[in-house]
């Protein structure tokens, strides 16, 4: 009898847990859904990244790089001026510090 | 075998039925739903676009350095050229106007030119330290037709002034007053040979005024060193102007605030005075014995 009862409760709680496992198995795929964001999270944080940096990277460059153009041609055509007329430029020459007004693109 | 009960049956099928709903119940309440695949999406996205964020921004900072540095380059050489171009036009025009009306005179000069023409236009560029501040408003009174620069800042020794000579100088400017040494260390005369040499050196043939200098004395140790300096630079240099100021503050102590360093008002215009006849001589083509005045 004892036997018996044993038997019944096993297959009923093999019943259960396989009921449990089937109605678990219908919910959503978190893993499909975290792969999903991880990748359009990647593609527009990078779209994003890319814009800012360019932008950034852009605007110190062409500062920099506008006074530096500037600065050196300003001297040289300064002291060409003078030397077409025969007079020794001076050595040492004020540049005035000019920015660069475009905007950035 | 014994004969199975109904009830037993019944029980038996219902106890399965019961275990198996609640089994399956149990097990799809604890299942993600749509709310939590969302969650966790939103969370994936979030952690994958601040590493997506980082590594295109490092992408684009480049590359747009890159096209910042050739287009700041395009922007600012043509206008570097056209700002220096106008700019040195407006410096040389500035200097063939004054030139013009200035030369005759010159050359006819009364009798007192004895030089070959400065070069410049006729400006006079005037730099020095509290002194020069205090004598500076009155030089305008002794030279009424010279286009006066004067760059004059308190405290400066001769490194620093030698310093605001490079920013003003011009060549359109004849004769240079470097009106310094006061604030340097008498120990240490070499440091305003240094620098009078090195402002001859830049300036070619313009005339130079160099004030001799009554400075305070430091560990007993009095001007006398940078005076010597003075005199055998304008020894060397012949045309180069030095207005004893030394020798009429030695002469007259009266002109003097009591810290026996700067000039009294009456100090500062006899001072200005004595500049402005070492500009004009220098503009005459005058003395070029390199002799000092200041009676």
């Amino acid at each position: 009898m004892t036997m018996v009862a044993l038997a019944v409760v096993l297959v009923l709680a093999g019943l259960g847990v396989g009921a449990y496992l089937v109605g678990h198995s219908g919910g959503e795929d978190l893993a499909a859904a975290r792969e999903a964001g991880t990748s359009a999270g990647l593609k527009a944080g990078e779209h994003r990244g890319e814009n800012r940096g360019y932008e950034r990277g852009f605007e110190e460059a062409r500062a920099a790089s506008f006074s530096h153009a500037y600065a050196e041609a300003f001297r040289d055509e300064y002291a060409k001026a003078f030397r077409r007329i025969g007079v020794p430029p001076p050595l040492h020459v004020n540049v005035p510090d000019v920015q660069s007004d475009a905007t950035s693109g | 075998m014994p004969r199975l009960r109904p009830w037993l049956i019944v029980a038996a099928a219902v106890a399965v039925a019961v275990v198996v709903a609640g089994g399956y119940l149990l097990g799809a309440s604890t299942a993600p739903d749509e709310h939590d695949a969302h969650a966790e999406r939103v969370d994936a996205q979030r952690v994958a676009f601040k590493q997506g964020y980082a590594k295109g921004y490092d992408r684009g900072l480049e590359s747009g350095r890159d096209a910042g540095a050739a287009a700041g380059g395009r922007e600012g050489a043509p206008k570097g050229a056209e700002d220096g171009h106008a700019t040195a036009q407006k410096t040389i025009k500035r200097a063939l106007v004054v030139t013009k009306p200035s030369s005759p005179a010159r050359q006819s000069g009364g009798g007192a030119a004895s030089g070959p023409p400065l070069p410049g236009s006729g400006g006079v560029l005037v730099v020095g330290d509290s002194l020069e501040e205090l004598t500076s408003p009155f030089l305008q009174k002794y030279l009424p037709q010279t286009q006066l620069t004067i760059n004059a800042v308190g405290g400066y020794n001769s490194l620093q002034i030698y310093q605001l000579f490079q920013e003003s100088y011009d060549p359109s400017q004849s004769v240079i007053v470097f009106d310094a040494g006061t604030n340097d260390n008498p120990a240490y005369p070499e440091i305003l040979a240094g620098r009078l040499q090195a402002v001859a050196q830049q300036i070619g043939a313009r005339c130079m005024v160099v004030p001799t200098i009554h400075g305070l004395s430091v560990n007993g140790v009095d001007s006398s060193g940078k005076n010597r300096v003075v005199r055998n630079f304008a020894a060397s240099r012949p045309g180069t102007q030095t207005p004893d100021w030394a020798n009429v503050v030695a002469t007259h102590p009266e002109l003097m605030q009591p810290d026996n360093l700067h000039p009294v008002p009456a100090g500062a215009d006899y001072r200005a005075r004595l500049i402005a006849r070492g500009v004009k001589a220098c503009l005459r083509g005058g003395s070029s014995s390199g002799a000092g005045f200041g009676e």
